[in-house]
């Protein structure tokens, strides 16, 4: 049911050659991910920075078919995914509630006061952790299916039907914003 | 339109959005939209999410945090060049030197003995160094890490 596409080369993409230059074009990206996964800044920063350092150590030894945006964010992924079990873990172990969602900082200072957004922005970090990856990677980072797929280690299919039910489950919750 | 129909419809609405079906399932939903104004609202409703998703708004942090995590990784990464520079030669120096005195045995000079200390002592020191890095690291993730 979903498309099969020839995965765009890194040329294609514009993707510099070097790792200094990859860094600067793609470090706040790599950053709002981050974010988005952790909801914490400083967590975000150090991840960011643990990316860069361990896309150092393959820069040279990537595959060239495919673009390092999508090593990048299978990266982040893995680390994110880390500290979110340690998280958890300790939580667990200090017997603390479990909080919901996973921003630490007020969604209105986040979204911008508007309340549509920071509902919306309560509702995404409030679904399953494996909807609300492929939901950000698709509708905010704007990568394809096939690359979501490759970076979370699923199919095409499988992300779609991920994405669908994210956005249903979205759309039940904002309904009242979007009547 | 059957129920069935339409509920099938509306499961392919969201990979619609992002042209992601075949032609063939993405024609039989242009079809059906044009006809049930029901899952026309539905697709808008989808569309307008996806939208604001992509516009919502993070906090950046300011520049002098990316200097000082530039600073941390030109650090990082010129620090493993170094040990392995260090270490590759430590080793290859030891390796070559036993071999050959090993091949040619005769008394050490005094310039071989204490090349061979400072090399001894400079891989105790690298050994070491790597060993407290390796224990230190579960800390060294939490660094930053709020409680
Ligand atoms: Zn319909």
């Amino acid at each position: 049911m979903t498309r099969t596409q020839a995965a765009p080369t890194p040329a294609a993409q514009g993707e510099p050659e070097s790792l200094a230059a990859f860094f600067q074009q793609y470090k706040r990206r790599a950053y709002l991910f981050a974010l988005q996964m952790v909801g914490d800044s400083d967590d975000a920063l150090e991840l960011t920075q643990e990316a860069f350092l361990r896309l150092h150590k393959r820069w040279h030894r990537r595959d060239p078919s495919q673009p390092a945006t999508a090593l990048l964010y299978a990266v982040l992924r893995n680390l994110a995914i880390d500290l979110l079990r340690k998280r958890a873990v300790r939580r667990e172990a200090e017997a603390e509630p479990e909080q919901q969602g996973v921003a630490r900082f007020e969604p209105e200072t986040l979204a911008g006061r508007q309340e549509l957004r920071a509902a919306l922005w309560r509702a995404i970090e409030r679904l399953p952790e494996a909807q609300r990856e492929v939901l950000l990677l698709r509708d905010f980072h704007g990568l394809r299916y096939e690359e979501i797929a490759r970076i979370t280690g699923t199919t095409s299919t499988l992300v779609a039907s991920r994405l669908r039910d994210a956005r249903e489950r979205l759309r039940r919750r904002l309904a009242r914003y979007l009547e | 339109m059957k129920p069935d129909r339409h509920e099938q419809i509306r499961s392919l609405l969201s990979a619609y959005l992002d042209e992601e079906l075949t032609q063939a399932d993405s024609q039989r939903v242009r079809l059906h939209l044009e006809d049930c104004a029901e899952c026309r609202e539905q697709l808008a409703q989808l569309e307008r999410l996806k939208q604001l998703t992509g516009e919502l708004v993070f906090p950046d942090p300011p520049e002098q945090e990316w200097e000082e995590v530039e600073r941390r990784l030109s650090v990082r990464i010129t620090r493993g060049v170094g040990w392995m520079l260090v270490c590759g030669g430590a080793v290859g120096l030891l390796i070559y030197s036993l071999v050959m005195a090993l091949l040619h045995w005769r008394p050490p000079t005094v310039r071989e003995i204490l090349g061979g200390i400072v090399l001894v002592g400079a891989l105790l020191l690298f050994f070491s160094v790597l060993r407290q890095r390796l224990l230190e690291l579960p800390h060294d993730r939490y660094r930053r890490v709020k409680q």
